[in-house]
């Protein structure tokens, strides 16, 4: 529980435990091998700049076969590599860390505890946890705090998750960049692009964005925290470079159950020309519906800006999404001002220079939320704070990185770290939500639960089918992007010389036949997800290449092509709670899944209960379809499949009014098989292929065409048809007719977009649990042999053996008798 | 000798016998015996009749102690006792130290002025209470046992339903279709190393 007792002087947070590593190992060179240093992997990025403040460099790190690799560090003049932090950690690994300094890396200690002391820009708490029953991705978690001089400057972070094979073998790899690639990470740095799925407005954030793990509920809290450095325009007009917006503390609380997340960034900048700014944003992000709420003040000059009214609805929990929020951080840097949850009513712009709080504080139930990760990169402070009614643990030495007394009494706190607090703050990982049964979810006595034994049944990490190979190429477009290819293809040009530029040089160079021209283009579909959950797709710069590939269509903005011709699309998970704690939970209880573009099925409660259901998608994008593959993780850890469905998720768009023509009877089709799959939910495969055959023999060979390509479209030209073909999901072993079908076309779109369980249970008159009372007159079933002696109120067996009774047989008959109706012992 | 009285099978009037038509009987050392006696220990308990030891609510009931006759015909699962009326009012449950057996008891019948009969029936889970607690058997139902995941088919159920909706943590798809789409084209070649 957080409350006004949250940091008591004997408060201490559980150190990690040590890392073994080799504390003498002497890296020089830029690159950085695992096996030299740790028996542990760890990960870095970095920072530098070569003329504070006039620029500073985005790290430029990557991982490949688990060698970090740092770009031209000795390349740049004036860089002063500051400390760099390194973690990883996962729910039950073990952190490790090192640290440049300057010259070269060196480990910097083993022990968490001397990286509290030193390093109290980053601190990183073992709250996170994946799957601690079946671990198979390990999550890296990094930091960077560049400094100049012993001062720090600026502050980068990110993580990787990699499989625990590849994490023990060193054999991974990821990058930091943004710019298409692996996005197997975040950033908090400077100069990167900002994810859609997290806008954060200032265009200097990086967002952060976490990533998904296979099968499990990973997620990531985190504040990052960055001197961001960005062009300005002074009151002269003239153009300024390298203003010092100030530092940003970066909280995001997930809870994974709910879909729930939120960020809170609270910062404020001086510009150091005698002008005081007050800046605060806040953010509030649902995996499933984007951002649902957001504040932001931006360059508020005095006085203060009264920003309670902006947070009355964030104080109360009433976001639109009716998301609970738990934990505010608030920052205020050495020079200007925070702002800070008050504990009733308001957040509080406080302007107390050089003062800084750590501000947590709680709303809506704790016990709710489970996992958290947290890097508290900095507290920079001299002052104490006391406004006679709440604590601020305010005072910080910045030498040894300790808060140095309570700013309401003075009293010591005996220099409790930041971490110690944030881990008292954070508190011990009780009640998961997002893995709990139910209460009063009991145990089952001598009966057991499900039991899962043999091997896990995994599906392949990922579909890396097709890749690059001249047949045909997939290019991922955005709106402007389609706007020109539609412009090329019926010649409503809005630039006729480039067009007639391109065409003509496509004619003289015999690149492709302009008379087919349309020849060349396959399919064109719309996917409902961003690019950046389609894990293959890539940069491909500007140009657009058709046909023999030697004349570009150029386009104003950076192109994408999606690699493979089918991907892993994670949809997420969740745990299906026990209820009863008995056979209810599985007699007379049914579970419906549906996921969005396949449907709905029905799952056996025997196969789910108290695990955890997983699905990830295969897309097909050469044909539009896809096949979810749901697995489940049981209680005791065996993973395998349970259920594979096929839908459609490709919406067409038609190139051509054959096209057109094609694509709308294909939907009309589908739209009769879907009224028959209402019409006899129990409809078999062998049925639907029966029905097939019915529309061919009836001349229907439209519809007959139509059910035979279930999944896919009826793509243009044969490349395509190939691919369709081959992804009849119709035909897939081990498909599960859907109850409801999970739509075509555009149509589809309108469908829930997150998958979800439904569990209908009975409800039965002895409530959830049964009463004494059932027990005392009726008793609990059980099959078990046992003598008589044993046994403790209301009992009944089946048989007795009387042998040792020394009655009449009359006598026995009658005892006999009576332990099979029932008597009390 | 008192005259014998009995209910006639056709009717519910008293008849008395005649005084050689039903012999007396005792039981001295097991054996039924004419005209013998015994004691008989009454009480009046409280317990279920299937609790298997009544012997603890047989301690705590007040006890009499009555000289008995027994009528037959008779036996030690079911007797017949010949009590005084004055004796043989309110109890439910008695103890035969000869017999070493528990009996429940039917209400008293009326003999004659003097005396009325009481049947008994042998109370044979505490008789062997001690023996019956060394005996084993599959117990299918027990107040202290329980086996959750056997179906109980005595829970009564009701005809409404608990639903529970629950989303799964994430979603690969839109979140606001004018940006988060992707218009994916196909062409064909189109590589370009």
């Amino acid at each position: 529980m957080i409350n006004a007792d949250l940091f008591p002087a004997s408060a201490q947070f559980p150190l990690m435990p040590d890392i073994v590593c080799d504390a003498t190992a002497d890296i020089t060179s830029n690159t950085l091998d695992m096996d030299e240093t740790f028996t542990d992997a760890y990960w870095l990025g970095w920072i530098y700049y070569d003329d504070l403040p006039s620029a500073y460099h985005v790290s430029r790190w990557s991982v490949s076969d688990g060698r970090l690799v740092l770009d031209d560090i000795t390349a740049q003049e004036n860089v002063d590599i500051g400390y760099g932090y390194c973690a990883a950690i996962s729910g039950n690994t073990y952190p490790a860390v090192i640290k440049h300094n300057g010259a070269q890396w060196v480990v910097w200690d083993r022990q968490w505890a001397t990286v509290e002391t030193q390093s109290n820009r980053l601190r990183l708490l073992n709250r996170f946890d994946i799957n601690q029953t079946a671990v198979t991705d390990i999550i890296c978690i990094f930091a960077f705090d560049i400094k100049q001089n012993g001062i720090s400057q600026s502050y980068t972070m990110g993580f990787l998750i990699v499989p625990v094979d590849d994490f023990l073998s060193g054999t991974f790899s990821g990058s930091c960049s943004t710019a298409g690639g692996n996005l197997t990470h975040f950033a908090i740095r400077s100069g990167g692009s900002v994810p859609s799925a997290i806008p954060v407005s200032q265009e200097n954030i990086t967002g952060i964005t976490s990533t998904t793990v296979d099968g499990y509920d990973v997620d990531i809290i985190c504040c990052g925290i960055e001197t961001v450095i960005a062009p300005w325009v002074d009151t002269d007009g003239a153009a300024q470079a390298g203003m010092i917006y100030g530092v940003k503390p970066m909280v995001r609380l997930q809870a994974s159950d709910r879909d729930v997340s939120l960020i809170l960034c609270s910062y404020n900048h001086a510009d150091g020309f005698g002008y005081q700014y007050y800046c605060g944003q806040g953010l509030a992000y649902n995996p499933a519906a984007g951002v649902v709420w957001a504040w932001e003040q931006n360059n508020i000059a005095q006085p203060k800006p009264d920003i309670s009214g902006d947070n009355a609805d964030l104080i109360a929990g009433a976001f639109t999404g009716g998301f609970d929020i738990d934990t505010v951080r608030a920052f205020c840097s050495d020079r200007n001002y925070g702002m800070y949850y008050d504990g009733s009513s308001s957040f509080v712009v406080q302007a107390t220079g050089n003062s800084a709080r750590a501000i947590i504080r709680r709303i809506g139930d704790y016990d709710d939320y489970r996992r958290m990760v947290s890097l508290y990169p900095r507290l920079s402070v001299s002052n104490t704070y006391d406004n006679g009614a709440n604590k601020y643990y305010a005072a910080v030495d910045t030498a040894t990185n300790q808060f140095l007394c309570d700013v309401v009494t003075g009293n010591d706190i005996t220099r409790l770290t930041v971490w110690q607090i944030i881990g008292q703050a954070i508190g011990a990982d009780t009640a998961p939500y997002d893995n709990a049964d139910k209460p009063p979810y009991t145990p089952g006595g001598d009966g057991t639960d499900n039991t899962n034994t043999g091997s896990d049944i995994l599906l392949p990490t990922s579909l890396g089918v097709g890749g690059t190979n001249g047949f045909i190429t997939q290019y991922a477009l955005n709106a402007a992007q389609m706007q020109k290819i539609g412009e090329l293809l019926w010649l409503s040009f809005t630039n006729p010389d480039y067009y007639k530029n391109f065409l003509f040089t496509l004619a003289t160079t015999g690149t492709i036949n302009l008379s087919n021209l349309l020849d060349y283009f396959v399919s064109l579909r719309v996917y409902p997800m961003p690019l950046i959950n389609i894990p293959s797709y890539v940069a491909a710069g500007q140009d657009m290449y058709i046909g023999a590939g030697i004349v570009p269509l150029h386009f104003d903005s950076p192109l994408h092509t999606i690699n493979n011709y089918a991907d892993y699309v994670d949809a997420g998970s969740v745990y299906v709670p026990r209820y009863y704690g008995d056979f209810r939970d599985y007699d007379n209880t049914s579970i419906m899944l549906f996921l969005p573009y396949c449907g709905t099925v029905q799952l056996n409660p025997t196969d789910v209960i108290g695990g955890t259901l997983a699905a990830r998608y295969a897309v097909d994008f050469a044909s539009g379809g896809v096949t979810a593959y749901v697995t489940v993780t049981t209680s005791d850890g065996r993973t395998y499949p349970i259920a594979t469905m096929a839908g459609s998720i490709g919406a067409d768009i038609p190139l051509t009014a054959t096209n057109a023509t094609q694509i709308a009877a294909r939907l009309a089709g589908d739209a009769l098989h879907v009224a028959g799959m209402f019409g006899n939910a129990v409809e078999t495969q062998m049925q639907r292929k029966m029905g097939i055959a019915v529309n061919a023999a009836s001349g229907n060979m439209a519809g007959a065409l139509t059910g035979a390509v279930d999944v896919a479209t009826a793509p243009i030209h044969t490349a395509g048809d190939v691919v369709s073909n081959a992804l009849d999901a119709v035909s897939a072993p081990g498909t599960k007719m859907p109850m409801l079908s999970g739509g075509r076309g555009f149509g589809s779109f309108g469908q829930p977009q997150t998958a979800y369980i439904q569990i209908r249970r009975e409800l039965y008159a002895q409530g959830q649990a049964a009463p004494a009372a059932y027990r005392h007159t009726y008793g609990n079933a059980v099959s078990k042999p046992v003598t008589v002696g044993s046994c403790t109120g209301f009992t009944r067996f089946d048989n007795v053996d009387t042998t040792g009774l020394n009655c009449t047989a009359a006598e026995r008959d009658q005892i006999t008798a009576l332990l099979q109706s029932g008597v009390y012992v | 000798m008192q005259p014998i009285w009995q209910k006639t099978a056709s009717s519910s009037r008293w008849v008395r016998l005649p005084d050689n038509s039903m012999p007396r009987l005792t039981i001295r050392r097991g054996v039924l015996q004419r005209g013998d006696n015994m004691n008989v220990i009454l009480c009046t308990i409280t317990a279920d009749p299937k609790i298997l030891d009544k012997r603890p609510y047989y301690a705590a009931a007040n006890h009499v102690t009555f000289s008995c006759h027994l009528q037959a015909p008779c036996s030690m699962i079911a007797p017949n006792l010949i009590l005084s009326i004055d004796a043989a009012q309110g109890y439910n449950y008695a103890y035969i130290p000869r017999w070493g057996r528990y009996y429940f008891l039917n209400p008293p019948e009326i003999i004659d002025g003097n005396r009325c009969s009481i049947t008994g029936t042998c109370d044979v889970l505490t008789s062997n209470a001690d023996a019956i607690r060394n005996l084993t058997g599959y117990v299918t139902r027990s107040e202290s046992y329980k086996n959750a995941y056997l179906p109980d088919g005595n829970y009564a159920r009701q005809s409404t339903r608990l639903c529970e909706t629950l989303p799964f943590n994430r979603t690969p798809f839109v979140a606001n279709y004018a940006t988060d789409i992707v218009y994916l084209l196909t062409v064909m070649g189109g590589a370009h190393a």
